[in-house]
């Protein structure tokens, strides 16, 4: 896969990627046109299995990168992503609960959290030399993070970083996890949009090298892991704590460590070299809204056709009112116009308030309120953001599309949500209710691992359970 | 074979006291884990010993793990031992309000709650941190349950001829999960 407009996020390369494939292309289209009538319901609840996997070195090396994750901390992260997660996704009624297991038989040690150790983790990748000759060399997870592709736009030259297969293979290698089952965030240190050698910057755009996230649509799971990435900066914002501050780690070293290994070694400066703050967004929750949303199969406002994601600066245009996915053009939503602003896969969410973004707009509209680019730039599938607005949630049409998803016979939204009680918390015939494992359980979980050796959550529920029966038997018989 | 502490887990018959009986035994050849011989002694001068609890306390759903670690001799009030000298067959009976003390999650109840409770029980040197054994037990607590299911028993009228059996289920049915709670 080529990194065309992947500078945020990598749908729509993925997107583009499987419209160039006969099968998925058909595969797209399909459930396109099966979600396309509608959800039955919008407003119960759908529950949700979830995993946090993080990806970490703690190997001496990987822990002068900044990547040492301890487990209790990772556990305190959980927590604090599971919450955010829930936040983003209320708008769609939508619920995360820890997994306890992520395949038949593969029982978590602890909710909802996964460790990988990704010392050995690499691949190898073509550099082209200021002198155009190329040379093999081994690219390991703890100094270049994931590519979000294989090659550049043109594919002249490799993207740097672990490739995503390798990643994922690393993930199962350690532990069996049903994609299908359970909802996968993989945590990773950075996705990585270098070219490895040439020129930089070709597209004259302020790429920083970092993606923020990347997501698969739910139409081609069974071609592709249906997981859901994050980079750690991507899940970083300007409130007291964040994600780094949970995992105990420095974001700034992870920085300033891969600044260092790309210009010792292959002599590649990136912007600036860019900080901290060049990286972060405004509210975590956007970002994983978008992410989610991703993953449950809307796309970006700024979608065109299938042409313009083959360039390396895609945008749209006005009378992109229709369906990327079935052929034409645009968002596929009928009530989010198209997001005609140049740039768009490429500005991040805190970049330029409405108005003075240099917005282009349609004919017969006026810069002002509620015309549709300001409809299209204030909603979620947007990349825009500023710390006042306030237009940030779903639009009537694409929560119906998403619901539908998970309403529709042989998709993976569906398989999620019909899992929910074996993944999450096998109760089985005892407990006729769901239930939400607290935030609060997990964070005792983390001190409780330090003396002993076992959680009794389901057990001490399936005795309050039960203690709760009698009770009402006897009460109702003592008090009739 | 190592120390291997044996307990009696329980609570007074008030369900307001969390009792704690060791019966682990002395060092013999029929008791290989027992305390002396090729074990460690229970001497309090040699020895510390330490309770720690862990409560899963439940308020609708939402489930707390609460945890609070006990110093045998900082609790040495709550602790009976039938030596002055030794931990050996110690009885430690802490009252809940005390237990609120390391536990403040307990603070709001009268009585040790029916709930499900993790005990690991250390020995370790007074002097150094060599622990010389360590062991954790599960207790179930059905004290109150237990009572509600005695008088829920003795209210049902088995002289009434004419009465509707659905209440001798409902009796029969309570007993025999209270029993079962066990095995939960």
């Amino acid at each position: 896969m080529r990194l065309r407009n992947g500078y945020i996020s990598g749908l729509p390369d993925e997107i583009l990627e499987s419209l160039l494939d006969e099968d998925q292309a058909l595969l797209l289209s399909e459930y396109e046109t099966e979600v396309s009538n509608g959800a039955s319901d919008t407003e119960s609840t759908i529950n949700i299995p979830i995993v946090f996997v993080y990806v970490r070195d703690n190997s001496e090396q990987g822990e002068q990168q900044g990547i040492k994750i301890d487990t209790g901390d990772a556990l305190d992260a959980s927590a604090y992503l599971l919450e955010h997660f829930n936040s983003a996704a209320a708008d769609l009624n939508i619920s995360f609960t820890p997994a306890y297991k992520t395949g038949e038989n593969d029982i978590l040690d602890y909710p909802g959290t996964l460790m990988v150790d990704a010392e050995d983790l690499y691949s190898q990748k073509i550099y082209v030399t200021p002198e155009n000759t190329e040379e093999t060399v081994n690219m390991y997870y703890r100094n270049t993070g994931v590519a979000m592709a294989d090659q550049n736009y043109d594919g002249t030259h490799s993207i740097a970083g672990v490739g995503k297969t390798a990643l994922i293979a690393k993930i199962l290698n350690t532990h069996h996890i049903n994609f299908s089952k359970v909802y996968t965030v993989i945590i990773v240190n950075r996705l990585n949009t270098l070219s490895l050698g040439g020129e930089q910057n070709k597209n004259n755009f302020s790429t920083l090298g970092w993606s923020y996230i990347n997501n698969i649509h739910p139409a081609v799971s069974n071609n592709k892991p249906f997981v859901s990435m994050f980079s750690l900066q991507a899940l970083s914002n300007y409130q007291d704590t964040n994600l780094e501050d949970h995992l105990n780690i420095d974001l700034q070293t992870i920085i300033n460590a891969h600044n260092n290994y790309f210009v010792g070694n292959f002599n590649i400066i990136e912007q600036s070299p860019f900080t901290e703050d060049d990286l972060k967004i405004t509210k975590i929750e956007l970002i994983i809204k978008h992410s989610l949303a991703s993953s449950f199969g809307l796309l970006p406002t700024g979608t065109g056709m299938a042409q313009d994601l083959l360039l390396a600066s895609g945008t749209t245009n006005c009378d992109a009112n229709g369906c990327l996915l079935l052929g034409g053009q645009g968002n596929c939503i009928d009530d989010v116009p198209p997001n005609v602003m140049g740039g768009f896969y490429f500005k991040k969410f805190i970049e330029d308030d409405y108005g003075a973004a240099g917005a282009s707009f349609c004919n017969n509209e006026a810069p002002g309120l509620f015309n549709s680019l300001y409809i299209s730039m204030y909603n979620i599938m947007n990349f825009y953001r500023t710390e006042t607005a306030t237009y940030i949630s779903f639009s009537e049409n694409q929560i119906d599309k998403i619901r539908a998803g998970f309403e529709t016979e042989g998709t993976v939204l569906k398989s999620l949500k019909d899992n929910f009680n074996s993944y999450s918390f096998n109760l089985e015939t005892l407990c006729d209710n769901t239930r939400q494992i607290s935030v609060r359980a997990i964070n005792k979980a983390k001190n409780y691992t330090q003396s002993f050796k076992v959680v009794r959550e389901e057990e001490s529920y399936k005795f309050n359970y039960v203690k709760n029966k009698v009770s009402l038997l006897c009460n109702t018989l003592i008090n009739r | 074979m190592a120390l291997n502490l044996k307990v009696n887990i329980q609570t007074a018959n008030d369900c307001r006291n969390l009792v704690i009986e060791d019966i682990t035994g002395n060092y013999s050849e029929n008791n290989l884990g027992g305390w002396g011989g090729l074990n460690i002694n229970p001497l309090k001068t040699n020895v510390n010993m330490s309770m720690t609890l862990q409560a899963y306390l439940y308020e609708g759903e939402n489930l707390t793990i609460a945890e609070g670690n006990f110093d045998f001799t900082v609790f040495e009030n709550f602790i009976d031992t039938p030596s002055q000298e030794s931990y050996a067959n110690f009885k430690m009976s802490i009252p809940v309000e005390t237990l609120a003390v390391e536990i403040a999650e307990l603070e709001s109840f009268n009585i040790v709650e029916d709930n499900l409770y993790q005990i690991i029980l250390r020995v370790g040197d007074s002097s150094t941190s060599t622990e010389y054994a360590i062991k954790e037990f599960v207790f179930k607590n059905t004290c109150s349950i237990t009572k509600l299911v005695a008088q829920a028993l003795t209210s049902i009228n088995l002289q009434c001829e004419d009465c509707d059996d659905s209440d001798i289920e409902k009796a029969l049915l309570a007993k025999s999960l209270l029993e079962s709670i066990e095995n939960v």
